[in-house]
């Protein structure tokens, strides 16, 4: 390398190359799959509110992602200390970088979307915004490097950008979120946006400047200590040797205390957004309860990620992925107890985390189930009429066989398996979408065969992890026997149901096969997983 | 027959042929190795070399490719508990769960050793000076060795794992480590394998070594053997010679005009008539270390 910017550059692209790929692929993906869709929901880009309402939420999410690959792909400037280069070269170089790196692949994205569907979407405004976000969000990571912090940092940062583009189209002026009418696209940029942005620019120079010169120096910018005061909290009541009764105890303390809690408390932290999002907007008693019949569906998606994050162990034995390996660490790989009976404990505090969550969501919709009655506020119909009672055991059952599914994927310390499988569902999605969209298969059409393939691929699953963990003797006969039982006499209600109701609807037996079939699935399937990922 | 069958059964560790492959880089290659109880056993070779790899199929945490490992008499990937319930074992790199407090450490891994010697484990804990309501996480790298040290011995296992115990460590540790080693086996049957790059430490406590390098063995054997059976000899070349000698049971030479440096294997009695048959002249013979030994037979 002939100069300092030079190799600041070349370590930019070689380290960031794949990540600012993905980085110029998000703000499309989304966008591409909404817009497929939008013939589909009655409606085309013409339609100029839409297109401006879809404008304002593709280009501000798409600025978002490209920010985060961009700045993920630097390394830390901590490790540039011991270099002869000075900290204004060095914040100089990394800004200047970061946004024309913003500047070349969201812009690039932007275009894109623009040609593929004629979009008449203004470039300039959004992309030299999407520059300045750049710059201040390189500064909240050197705020805050390698701390819990930065994530504070990030979420300011991003309300505070976000805010700002919403009030630059106007979003902002009528005191609501819900898209008001005289929302307007970006076209102009006005000599006040200009020294708008400057300011922002320079300000993060400086400051940007002054951090990364302390950090260099090993000194901290400012903090709150929360987290030291906290500790210090937590150490003054600290049990000195906490006794368990039995081994299995232990590990479901330890799955709590370093997963399941956290998990508990993002299901509460969402409930009270979604409850603020509802004391904002209209306060009416239907929305209450749409909302709380949703939320009932919702939780099936939190416990995907709840069952994929219960089994980051990590090579170090540290909550988190280590080096993007989920590889069990030495420390619980070495518990002299079998991968089945790990496994199986792993799973049950998975699942008493998730009926805890299902319990707390049962309690809120029962607390304001009773005080609308007691009002007389409660709407004509709770649950859709197609759900039926369905829908209570059901949001038990698909809240089980999610977490079941994404802690048996996980455990098998396989990255690229969870990545596979996600990579799975979303082409197969998109696929799906895409024939709707050009009218290779009709949406009732296309939704049977899902629902069937969901039904047969569920049972094929599980058969299969049956079968495997029993021929790898990592479960018993009995158990598989016992395990058999169950699902057959879950089945069998469904059979029943499906028997003795004339309106038969067969995709929605079909998904509710497929659905009991995966809440069995982790019981043969975690022992396989744990197993896989214990013994390399 | 039966004498090797008593063999056997005194072996703690029996790894008979055992090949293993990362892709094409080949880790182990059709390695054998037995450890008798009751000893010290230091597995010494230089990085990735595989060492952590065989200790690793010790544990049952690498199923080999081919050959059989048996600890106890059992095979670790299909008998965990039989197996990892009789080790104690700490890391390479001390991996530990780093929100845990060393208490709940300490009572997370009693719960799965019904053999934990609660009065031991407190002795330890006072002996390293841990803190037990301090995270782990917060712990210098010295006492997290010694946390991970403390939960590998507090169940008195009957074999000791130690996978560089004290790499990057300060004397201090260096010397609880070795301690901890020394209690080990002053219980009577108790097995320690250790592996190290600190080869004055091995050589100070091991009692047998085995010198791994690219996944097989070079050298294994009794330290005390092995030492008598390596020597350093300085020749002197006869005439104006500048070619080194070469003779059988020499491993390496060094030098240059008339005068050799050279590293014999073998008793003295076996060498020296073939360094003479070659014309030499043998001026100075010492006693070597296990570090010019290593050094010797891995560059040899």
């Amino acid at each position: 390398m002939k100069s300092i910017p030079m190799a600041f550059a070349w370590e930019f692209l070689e380290h960031g190359k794949w990540l600012m790929l993905v980085g110029f692929a998000q703000p499309l993906l989304l966008p591409l799959f909404i817009l497929a869709a939008l013939p589909e929901l009655g409606t085309s880009l013409k339609d100029t509110s839409i297109s401006i309402m879809l404008h304002v939420f593709f280009t501000l999410l798409g600025m978002f992602l490209v920010a985060v690959c961009v700045v993920g792909s630097r390394e830390p400037v901590t490790r540039l200390g011991a270099l002869p280069v000075s900290s204004r070269a060095i914040v100089f170089w990394y800004m200047v970088m970061s946004m024309v790196a913003m500047v070349t692949l969201f812009g690039a994205s932007l275009l894109t979307l623009r040609a593929v569907y004629q979009a008449d979407w203004p470039l300039l405004g959004p992309v030299l915004f999407g520059m300045t976000m750049v710059a201040g969000f390189q500064v909240a990571i050197w705020q805050r490097e390698h701390s819990i912090g930065q994530f504070v940092c990030w979420f300011g940062g991003m309300l505070l950008f976000g805010f700002w583009y919403l009030w630059r189209h106007s979003a902002l002026a009528f005191g609501n979120f819900m898209w008001p009418k005289g929302i307007q696209y970006w076209h102009d940029v006005t000599l006040l946006d200009s020294a708008m942005m400057l300011t922002v620019i320079a300000g993060s120079f400086f400051v940007g400047l002054r951090s990364v010169a302390q950090v260099r120096c090993g000194e901290t910018y400012w903090k709150l200590n929360l987290s030291q005061w906290l500790e210090k909290r937590s150490y003054r009541s600290a049990q000195a040797l906490p006794r368990f009764s039995s081994w299995s105890h232990a590990h479901q303390w330890y799955q709590w205390q370093q997963v399941g809690r956290y998990v508990y408390f993002c299901f509460i932290a969402c409930g009270i957004m979604m409850s603020v999002g509802w004391l904002l907007d209209n306060r009416e008693s239907y929305s209450l309860f749409n909302g709380l019949v949703v939320s009932g569906g919702m939780i099936s998606l939190l416990a995907i990620g709840a069952g994929i994050i219960f089994a980051f162990h990590g090579t170090k034995d540290t909550y988190g992925m280590t080096n993007f390996d989920l590889e069990l660490g030495n420390y619980l790989a070495t518990r002299p107890k079998t991968s089945t009976s790990i496994a199986h404990c792993v799973l049950r505090s998975l699942t008493k985390t998730l009926l805890l969550i299902w319990l707390t969501w049962a309690a809120v919709f029962a607390f304001n189930f009773t005080i609308a009655w007691i009002l007389g506020w409660l709407p004509n119909s709770l649950v859709p009429n197609e759900l039926g009672w369905w829908y209570l055991p059901g949001t038990v059952v698909s809240l089980l066989a999610a977490g079941g599914v994404g802690v048996s994927v996980s455990l098998t310390g396989r990255l690229r398996l969870v990545l596979g499988l996600f990579g799975f569902v979303f082409g197969y999605v998109l696929l799906t979408a895409l024939l709707e969209v050009n009218r290779l298969i009709s949406k009732e059409s296309m939704s049977q065969i899902s629902a069937i393939l969901f039904g047969v691929v569920g049972t094929f699953a599980t058969l299969s992890a049956l079968y495997l963990a029993c021929k790898n003797s990592l479960i018993s006969a009995r158990q598989a026997v016992v395990y058999c039982c169950v699902w057959a006499i879950l089945e069998a209600v469904v059979v029943f149901e499906w028997i003795t109701i004339a309106n038969r609807q067969l995709p929605a037996y079909a998904i509710a096969i497929g659905l009991i079939s995966l809440a069995i699935l982790p019981w043969p399937a975690t022992p396989l997983a744990f197993a896989y990922n214990r013994v390399r | 027959m039966i004498s090797s069958i008593e063999a056997n059964r005194s072996c703690v560790v029996d790894v008979a042929s055992v090949t293993r492959k990362f892709g094409d880089k080949i880790a182990l290659d059709n390695l054998s190795l037995s450890i008798p109880r009751g000893i010290v056993f230091g597995l010494i070779g230089g990085n990735g070399a595989g060492k952590t790899t065989l200790i690793k199929h010790i544990l049952g945490m690498y199923r080999a490719h081919a050959g059989t490992v048996h600890v106890f008499g059992r095979d670790p990937v299909a008998d965990p508990v039989g197996v990892l319930g009789r080790i104690g074992y700490l890391s390479e790199d001390r991996d530990l769960p780093n929100w845990m407090r060393v208490g709940e450490l300490m009572g997370y891994t009693e719960a799965f050793f019904p053999s934990w010697d609660r009065r031991f484990a407190e002795e330890l804990c006072q002996q390293f000076e841990l803190d037990k309501r301090t995270r782990v996480r917060h712990l210098s790298r010295g006492q997290r060795a010694r946390a991970g040290l403390l939960v590998a011995l507090a169940h008195r296992p009957d074999l000791l794992v130690l996978d560089e115990p004290s790499s990057g460590l300060d004397p201090v540790v260096r010397r609880d480590i070795l301690g901890a080693i020394i209690r080990t086996i002053a219980d009577e049957g108790r097995t320690v394998l250790f592996s190290s790059h600190l080869l004055d430490e091995v050589e100070r406590v091991a009692d047998q070594i085995a010198i791994i390098h690219h996944g097989r063995i070079l050298l294994a054997g009794f330290m005390d053997e092995i030492k008598q059976q390596h020597s350093r000899v300085t020749v002197r070349m006869s005439g104006n010679s500048n070619t080194p000698p070469t003779f059988a049971g020499m491993l390496a030479c060094e030098g240059s005009g008339p005068d050799w440096t050279c590293v014999c294997s073998g008793q003295e009695d076996q060498w020296r008539p073939t360094v003479e048959g070659v014309g030499a002249e043998i001026i100075e013979h010492s006693a070597m270390t296990l570090d010019e030994i290593f050094v010797a037979r891995v560059r040899g």
